[in-house]
């Protein structure tokens, strides 16, 4: 993943973006970070709708972080609309969220998340978080190349 | 007519002693010649004798001179007496049944008072076989011509079949009388012919009121054509199977009935009329009716009761919902407003270190502890009602597993310096492994906080399989429990520690007694101040 590749973060809580925005500072994560209050205005987003169509001013992300609990659409429902959506095949969506509830794990990666974080307490333990992150899924995780998976142009 | 030959003639006229046959003394003629009138004589015995054989008769007669009693031959055979037995008044009376021998005697004295004939039915027990017999006995007084006594002369008849067949006759009737039921005979053009006590107490009508008219009388309004085709069924030699109608009683209410209608033949075999026995059922149509209302109600109770268990089910589904969705609610947004004040704190801390004095400092440390103990709270809370609700499985879990996973990720281990030993191998465990995790990483977590300052804390897990149960045991080392709070311990916020001493929720044990009984198992604790702590969970083993 190239450093001038963004990502999306759809979170309507302005304590846990702020926090979110200065740990990913402090782990040196540089890639421009889009943040979206609801997921209505996330499928609008991603699907290039209305101004979003503008790619240049509102790319498409490599990664998501997405809450679950969202105002008018809720995390569970983007993330399905999501992976109904094969142009977004490759798209990585990490669920940060406050809930460790067995059923909302479950269902996240029955609905196709990558991975699930709950958010942690402290800023340490959140910085931590950031740090994993920054290694693993922008060091070494291998991103698909842009445009739609082999198997859709087949 | 010759009847010399015949038995009887032998003796033929058994009061011969007397002089003449009694019954036909006015029958020879005084003016004719003696040839004539011996003639004459011998005839009219011989019409007496053939009298007496139509008539089954036996003659006899008695000598109040001699008190002999002389018997017919045909007398003797009914008494059961040898032919030309002579006997007395008084014997013959021994053969009648004790229970009439007084009457006879009555009727005999009255007669001779009043010079006047007797006639009466008695029974005797007969001189061979001891059989009792029913007679008819008819006597007459005779006396001379200046008015004496001479006798008596008379007759006696065996009458028994006649009797029975009254006996058994008097018997049905009484049968049909007393009987519960209507019974009815009727003839071909439906006109009562009789009616018994049961069909006045049925239909209201007297005997008297009912016989001789005609039976539709019985027959409700509507139902008029049910009679005729009855009657055409029978004439046509169907049988009717008694079947469940309604008649009409005298004072115009209805009654339910079971009807069964018979023909009764002539003698020449013919349908001669038609006996109907009718059971008064109102009683039990009433306790049918009483039933199906009873099943009705009750079926209709049952409905209630179904649709009430549904919509309680409902509500409660509803309120466990709402709980959860409470639950919910509390573990996404309450924790996250102490995420914030944890997060501001320790940014502060951070970023604005060389502005803040040592006091500042402190100040957001403590908030920042008191917003992680009670996200720990509530995380413990949500970690109690996830156990404490919802269906669980069980499954072999293995324990071994289990305890390496909970050590290898419990963050206090290192900084305690703890020395922990599992003494495997450890049974397999039926259990849930959610829970079986949760319990041990508590109970590891209390074996390794509640050491004195400054010590190592040890702690020994054992698990020994008995009877089908495994007993986990985690020992340690530690400051112990006194007994009088050993009961406590296991109640939710049942602490025994001040906060400031020991941190914690006081939910832990609450969750790990929770989890263990929800999976069929128990906990206890032996424990001694200053001695530290065993605690031993009881689960079932895994075969």
């Amino acid at each position: 993943m190239k450093t001038h590749d963004s990502i999306l973060v759809v979170e309507d809580n302005e304590d846990d973006i702020f926090l979110m925005r200065r740990a990913l500072k402090n782990a040196h994560i540089v890639n421009p970070l889009v943040v979206l209050e609801d997921g209505l205005e996330a499928l609008n987003y991603l699907a290039g709708a209305g101004m979003y169509a503008d790619r240049e001013k509102y790319p498409m992300p490599a990664i998501v972080f997405l809450d679950l609990k969202l105002p008018i659409k809720d995390g569970f429902e983007v993330l399905k609309w999501i992976r109904a959506n094969p142009s977004l095949d490759s798209l990585i969506v990490v669920v940060l969220t406050s809930s460790n509830e067995p059923s909302d794990v479950k269902t996240a990666y029955g609905l196709g998340a990558n991975s699930y974080l709950v958010k942690p307490p402290t800023v340490a333990q959140l910085l931590d978080m950031a740090k994993s992150f920054k290694w693993y899924w922008l060091q070494f995780n291998e991103f698909a190349p842009a445009g739609p998976a082999s198997a859709a142009v087949v | 007519m010759v009847l010399d030959g015949n038995a009887e003639s032998e003796n033929p006229l058994a009061l011969g002693s007397l002089g003449q046959p009694p019954l036909m003394h006015d029958t020879p003629h005084k003016s004719l010649p003696e040839s004539e009138q011996q003639e004459a004589v011998r005839e009219g015995a011989q019409r007496f004798q053939l009298a007496l054989s139509a008539g089954h008769l036996g003659d006899w007669s008695w000598d109040a001179r001699t008190d002999v009693v002389t018997l017919g031959a045909k007398a003797c055979e009914i008494f059961g007496l040898p032919v030309g037995t002579l006997t007395t008044l008084s014997k013959l009376r021994e053969l009648a049944h004790p229970d009439d021998v007084e009457r006879v005697r009555r009727a005999v004295d009255e007669a001779l008072a009043k010079r006047a004939d007797y006639d009466l039915e008695y029974r005797i027990r007969r001189g061979d076989s001891k059989k009792l017999v029913w007679i008819a006995a008819q006597g007459r007084p005779v006396y001379t011509a200046e008015g004496a006594l001479r006798g008596l002369i008379g007759v006696v008849q065996d009458v028994t079949e006649r009797k029975e067949g009254e006996e058994i006759r008097a018997r049905l009737a009484a049968v049909v009388e007393s009987s519960d039921d209507a019974i009815i005979s009727m003839s071909l053009d439906a006109i009562i012919t009789t009616w018994n006590r049961g069909a006045e107490r049925t239909f209201g009508y007297a005997a008297a009121e009912a016989v001789g008219r005609s039976v539709t009388i019985l027959i409700p309004e509507n139902a008029e054509d049910e009679e005729p085709r009855i009657l055409r069924k029978l004439l046509g030699g169907e049988r009717v199977e008694h079947y469940e109608t309604v008649r009409k009683r005298k004072d115009g209410t209805l009654v339910d009935v079971s009807l069964s209608v018979s023909p009764i033949y002539d003698s020449e075999g013919k349908i001669a009329g038609v006996s109907k026995i009718s059971r008064d059922i109102t009683e039990r149509k009433r306790a049918e009716e009483a039933l199906r209302k009873a099943e009705a109600e009750l079926r209709r109770h049952a409905e209630t009761l179904e649709e009430q268990v549904a919509e309680r089910t409902a509500r409660l589904r509803e309120t466990i919902q709402e709980l959860e969705s409470f639950s919910y609610s509390v573990s996404h947004d309450m924790r996250s407003p102490l995420r914030a004040m944890q997060g501001y704190s320790d940014a502060l801390l951070e970023d604005f270190r060389g502005q803040l004095d040592p006091v500042a400092q402190d100040y957001l440390k403590r908030i920042s502890r008191a917003a992680a103990r009670m996200d720990a709270l509530i995380q413990d809370v949500l970690a109690y009602s996830r156990v404490a609700k919802g269906e669980i499985e069980l499954t072999k879990v293995n324990l071994e597993t289990v305890i390496s996973d909970v050590i290898q990720t419990y963050p206090a281990i290192e900084k305690a310096k703890a020395d922990i030993r599992v003494h495997e191998p450890l049974p397999k465990v039926l259990a849930h492994e959610a829970y079986l995790t949760q319990i041990i990483s508590n109970l590891l977590g209390n074996a390794l906080k509640f050491v004195a300052p400054g010590a190592a804390p040890r702690v020994d897990i054992r698990a020994t399989s008995k009877n089908g149960m495994v007993r986990i045991s985690v020992r340690d080392t530690g400051i112990g429990i006194a007994p009088e709070h050993q009961k406590q311990i296991f109640q939710i916020f049942g602490r025994v520690y001040s906060d400031k001493k020991y941190e914690g929720t006081g939910i832990g044990l609450a969750i790990v007694k929770k989890a263990a009984e929800r999976m069929g198992g128990s906990i206890e604790v032996k424990s001694e101040l200053g001695h530290g702590s065993e605690f031993s969970v009881f689960l079932k083993e895994a075969k």
